[in-house]
């Protein structure tokens, strides 16, 4: 309501302002201020329209119909000293990516902002389901009963887009005691609704599993004031003479608070109508509830209180220093460990009571920086920093004596909470030298340390060290150059006795040992004032020496190039290249069992590699031609922006592929044989070509159309059509044959439910369909010089 | 050994404080406490520049209502003293400061001069920031004469593009497959960086990834009963917020991603996606089919975070 009524506000204000009589809107000089409007009004209509199913990715944040649209709007109030900026804009109002803001200022007094905003944030168009997704009121999934068969999950009806729409509003406040003093005020409110795609299995990774519409009702809301104080320069001489010269300092309050309207999401197994439950727990799927209960992100707050302080000494020495502390905190009512009626009948259920009602969770979040800069002779300058960043979890411990595995089983172990607190500690020392005019070299030396009290894996904490040097310069009137290289290495410690089913030497990615370089040059090359050429190059590899499984490398090469053509004034074209290429290397090793003494659970034969291969590019040209001076333009954009990544996998241990690994079967030798993955890939092709033509100061007219091609290949989206899953008889012979359409995997048995004839695993796609899609766009504006500017990639 | 990196440490400190203790040489700006012509003088040849700058935000707050004694020097409270570049007739340019690429002015002196009045909140950390101190000037990124954009007096047509400027892997990867709406003006670099400076990893706004993330995703924020200790490290340990081609912004594929970590018998069938028992593993959203509430759960049973 608060959103809506806000946006009426905004929408009444921009009719006023467009309802205000021309005559009066011309920028006469009045004693009382001027009022200027300008606004854009157009259509909008598809030359080729996607069918809403393959709109997915089109719309992914935005919103395209067709039809009357308003683009732009502006009122704008002069005051009569001309000091002072007082506007109110509007864009693509009415859309369901609209946006407002509010902006009143007064340089060197205030500054007050109110933007609001929409933004879609689509996830899947291609969903299909017979049940009732996402009532949000409720947040029941429900199937109907009997459930569906298979082919009633396959000849469902598309669910429609599913997507969140994201409105958040900002207010900012900038305001200015002195010039000494500076107050600031923000407030953002975040509001999302709508459903996002979520998964459930009801009884274990066997199935049935199904993924739902999780409704989404949620408020974030950021309030932080702040109060800035800058001494300027210190003239007064008093008991600290002429070594202060100058500072100053920041006190900021922040709260934020998390509200979650929902509190638990009930899902309908897709298997069951009648909840099952009996003494002995076979693995099966005819065991379990009909009907699970998620939960959602619990409401939780965080406040927060930082100190900034500045002093500037002599040699131009500038020490900052800061602390920021927060507290947060979530104490949502726990929910039942379970939702099985038939489980009432287990002889442990009393067992699966709750210690205490809700978790009281409490961390506390310090972080601590000291910084130094100082220029002990001109040329050169000495730097020095600390910072202290702690993470600790003051929740008291909890337990469940025991415990419900998935609605199915209650298992008669404790389970205990445990968290990972940690602190991170980086230090850091650096020089810097002038060696001619605009032209220094850099050197510096980092150290991090990373504690987890306890440790968690092998590992209590590791240690980075990273040396750098960096060379900048923009002494020629034709070059600037900036360039770095960084090396590092980390390293862990701790003592840790794995258990008996761990893996040895699987090192975290983020914890293992590491040696690393960076290298960066950045160029821009201007050999006539017509002519402007950006360089990149970027290069970074990472290895992980100690890793026996887990991440091994990850190299990635950026290359990039930029042209600004301007051969005439009336004429500018650009055009522009990058490229990204990542390889990264794992190893894995396939445990068919996890019982220690069997031959399957560490035979190298089973081990195998996985090559990830990356390459992005993206390349763009554009031009801009003034055809007739202040009157007519012409422009034009094209990009074609490609992404592909490939997994390569291969049993790595050099025995031939298939061949039986002693105490193995033919079976699991087959189920362990690796094989690549399909290649992954998506290309968007957006092109623009527009004409403005100016009539005069308050009228101009653009004619724009858009094209966008996009094709996307990614077969874990798409539903394999397995024609033999015989292991024994070799390899399955599989195809793609389109978007998950939510039934995969065999049907279960009839066992337990005369209805069970449905498959185990339903999808509602998370994908996006490839499109070709067309628009024209034709906008008349009034006074486009005081329109705000274009923005968004389906504009300029 | 721990004895002898504190003696380097204290050597070098004190090595530090005598060259600190040298005398400097006077700075340029002592040199040039020559006179101020006032900014009448400068619109005699400089007529052009006045008309679109005193619609500027700074032109309104220097040449129609100064508020400071700075400001109240005009132009000059930028360029510097300029009496003797106009008694000779603009040859003299020595006392001048000014703001090209290929200005002799160090770089440290013309940032020195925005930071007199703009020192204060954003800019209190600028000094000793990672883009203070490789020589990055506020005109590099800023533009006053003029105003180019809806805020900020930005160099480029928005935040993305002005930062793309040097940081073109950054800007290239908002094309990606999965990406945040910054291409579609609905987010901007400042909202996770602080550019000016900060006194966080990456110049982020807050006090670490998470805390930054937080700001919008707060329902990821917890604290949850149930923890899944990379996701309470770093969000980044998972997803690279600038952009991936795999789903959700994820910096590896799943399963593969959840697999660096998780050597599991179960979840290692994925070798083989034709294997029909890996639908539950390769297909979708791999792990997270199951595991669904993979940033924390609250559910009592949510130990594996499936509920």
């Amino acid at each position: 309501m608060r959103q809506m009524s806000f946006a009426t506000a905004c929408v009444l204000a921009g009719v006023l302002a467009v309802a205000v009589p021309a005559t009066s809107q011309a920028q006469a000089k009045k004693t009382t201020g001027t009022f200027t409007a300008a606004a854009e009004i157009g259509a909008r209509a598809f030359t080729t329209e996607p069918a809403d199913i393959d709109k997915g990715k089109l719309e992914e944040y935005r919103s395209l119909p067709a039809g009357p649209l308003l683009e732009r709007a502006r009122l704008q109030y002069t005051p009569a000293d001309g000091y002072g900026t007082y506007q109110l804009t509007l864009r693509r109002l009415g859309a369901l990516d609209q946006s407002m803001w509010l902006q009143a200022s007064r340089p060197g007094l205030y500054n007050f902002n109110v933007r609001y905003d929409r933004i879609p944030h689509l996830y899947s168009s291609t969903g299909r389901s017979p049940g009732n997704e996402g009532a949000a009121a409720l947040g029941f999934n429900t199937l109907p009963s009997p459930r569906p068969d298979s082919t009633a999950w396959k000849n469902a009806p598309y669910i429609g887009n599913i997507r969140t729409i994201w409105t958040p509003i900002k207010a900012t406040l900038d305001y200015a005691f002195s010039e000494a003093a500076d107050f600031q005020a923000n407030f953002t409110t975040i509001g999302k609704k709508g459903g996002l795609p979520k998964s459930i299995s009801f009884n274990g990774s066997g199935g049935p599993q199904r993924e739902y519409v999780s409704p989404i009702d949620e408020t974030v809301n950021n309030f932080r004031v702040a109060q800035s104080y800058a001494s300027g320069p210190r003239t007064k001489a008093n008991f600290l003479g002429d070594i202060l010269k100058s500072y100053q300092g920041t006190v900021a309050l922040e709260y934020s608070k998390y509200n979650n309207a929902i509190t638990e999401v009930m899902v309908d197994n897709p298997a069951l109508s009648t909840a099952a439950w009996a003494t002995t727990m076979a693995s099966s799927t005819i065991w379990g509830t009909n009907t699970a209960r998620v939960s959602v992100a619990p409401s939780n707050s965080a406040s927060t209180m930082s100190f900034v302080g500045a002093v500037l000494l002599p040699f131009r020495t500038r020490v900052t220093g800061s602390l920021n502390t927060s507290v947060q905190e979530q104490n949502d009512a726990y929910l039942p460990q379970f939702n099985n009626s038939a489980m009432l009948a287990a002889p442990n259920v009393a067992l699966t009571a709750l210690q205490r009602p809700s978790l009281q969770g409490k961390v506390k979040l310090t972080t601590v920086n000291v910084s130094a800069t100082s220029h002990p002779i001109a040329r050169l300058t000495l730097g020095a920093k600390y910072r202290n960043h702690s993470y600790s979890n003051q929740t008291p411990p909890d337990s469940t004596l025991n415990w419900a595995r998935s609605d199915r089983q209650i298992d008669a172990t404790q389970q205990n909470t445990e968290w990972d607190p940690f602190t991170k500690v980086n230090t850091d020392v650096s020089a810097a030298y002038e060696l001619a005019r605009n032209a220094s070299v850099a050197v510096g030396y980092a150290v991090e340390d990373f504690t987890r009290e306890p440790g968690v894996f092998a590992v209590d904490g590791t240690r980075e060290k990273i040396p750098r040097v960096s060379l900048d310069y923009s002494g020629l009137s034709w070059l600037s150059l900036h360039s770095s290289y960084t090396t590092s290495q980390r390293r862990f410690w701790g003592h840790y006795t794995e258990s008996a089913i761990e893996v040895s030497g699987n090192r975290k990615f983020f914890m293992a040992n590491r040696d690393r370089t960076r290298t960066n040059v950045m160029a821009t090359i201007t050999p006539v004032d017509q002519v402007s050429v950006g360089l990149s190059f970027q290069t970074g590899d990472d290895k992980y020496p100690e890793s026996r499984f887990g991440m091994q490398s990850d190299k990635s090469t950026t290359t990039g190039v930029d042209i600004d053509w301007t051969p005439v004034s009336r004429l500018s074209l650009s055009a522009g290249y990058a490229r990204e290429n990542v390889d990264n290397v794992t190893l894995y090793r396939y445990r068919a069992v996890s019982t220690v003494s069997s031959p399957l659970f560490d035979n190298p034969l089973f081990y195998f590699s996985s090559t990830n291969k990356d390459a992005n590019t993206t390349t763009f040209a554009s031009v801009n031609a003034v055809l007739i001076p202040d009157k007519l333009t012409v422009k034009a954009t094209v990009s074609v922006i490609d992404g592909t990544f490939h997994l390569l996998n291969s049993n790595y241990n050099g025995s031939p592929d298939g061949a039986a690994a002693q105490g193995a079967t033919a079976a699991q030798i087959l189920t362990a044989k690796a094989e690549d993955w399909p290649e992954v890939s998506s290309k968007l092709t957006p092109v623009t070509l527009a004409v403005q033509y100016a009539a005069n100061a308050n009228w101009g007219f653009t004619f724009r159309y858009n094209s966008e091609t996009y094709t996307n290949h990614n077969w874990q989206q798409e539903a394999p059509q397995f024609t033999s899953t015989g292991l024994l008889g070799g390899p399955a012979a599989t195809t793609w044959t389109g978007n998950l359409p939510g039934n995969i995997g065999a049907a279960c048995t009839t066992v337990g439910n005369a209805t069970c004839a449905t498959g185990q695993y339903h999808f509602l796609g998370n994908n996006y369909n490839p499109y070709k899609a067309g628009w024209l766009t034709f906008t008349v504006s009034w006074h486009p010089s005081a329109l705000p500017h274009e923005l968004g990639r389906s504009t300029f | 050994m721990h004895g002898m990196r504190y003696l380097r440490w204290l050597s070098a400190g004190v090595t530090a404080v005598t060259l600190a203790l040298l005398p400097a040489k006077a700075s340029a700006q002592q040199k040039a406490e020559a006179g101020y012509a006032g900014s009448a003088a400068c619109q005699d040849c400089h007529k052009e520049f006045f008309e679109p700058f005193a619609k500027t935000g700074m032109g309104q707050a220097i040449m129609a209502k100064p508020t400071s004694e700075h400001a109240k020097k005009g132009c000059e409270s930028c360029h510097g003293p300029a009496k003797s570049h106009a008694e000779s007739g603009g040859e003299d340019k020595s006392t001048l400061i000014s703001y090209r690429r290929t200005s002799k002015t160090p770089v440290a002196a013309r940032n020195a001069t925005c930071l007199a009045c703009h020192e204060k909140t954003a800019r209190t950390l600028w000094v000793g920031s990672a883009h203070e101190s490789r020589n990055v000037a506020c005109t590099d990124c800023h533009v006053v004469m003029h105003d180019k954009t809806e805020k900020g007096s930005l160099r480029q047509k928005s935040v993305l593009a002005t930062c793309g400027n040097c940081h073109k892997e950054k800007a290239a990867s908002m094309g990606k497959y999965a990406h945040m709406p910054l291409g579609e003006g609905k987010m901007e670099c400042i909202s996770c960086h602080a550019p000016h400076g900060s006194a966080n990893e990456k110049l982020l706004i807050g006090s670490s990834v998470n805390e930054t993330c937080f700001s919008c995703h707060a329902e990821k924020r917890g604290p949850f009963m149930w923890e899944h200790m990379p996701v309470t490290e770093s969000c980044a340990n998972c997803h690279d917020s600038h952009g991936s081609n795999k789903q959700r912004m994820l910096k590896q594929a799943l399963p593969r991603l959840c697999q660096q970590c998780h050597n599991t018998p179960h979840g290692q069938p994925a070798a083989r996606p034709s294997d029909a028992p890996s639908v539950r593993f390769a297909y979708n959203k791999g792990c997270v089919n199951c595991h669904s509430v993979i940033h924390g759960s609250n559910h009592p049973t949510g130990i594996f975070f499936t509920r």
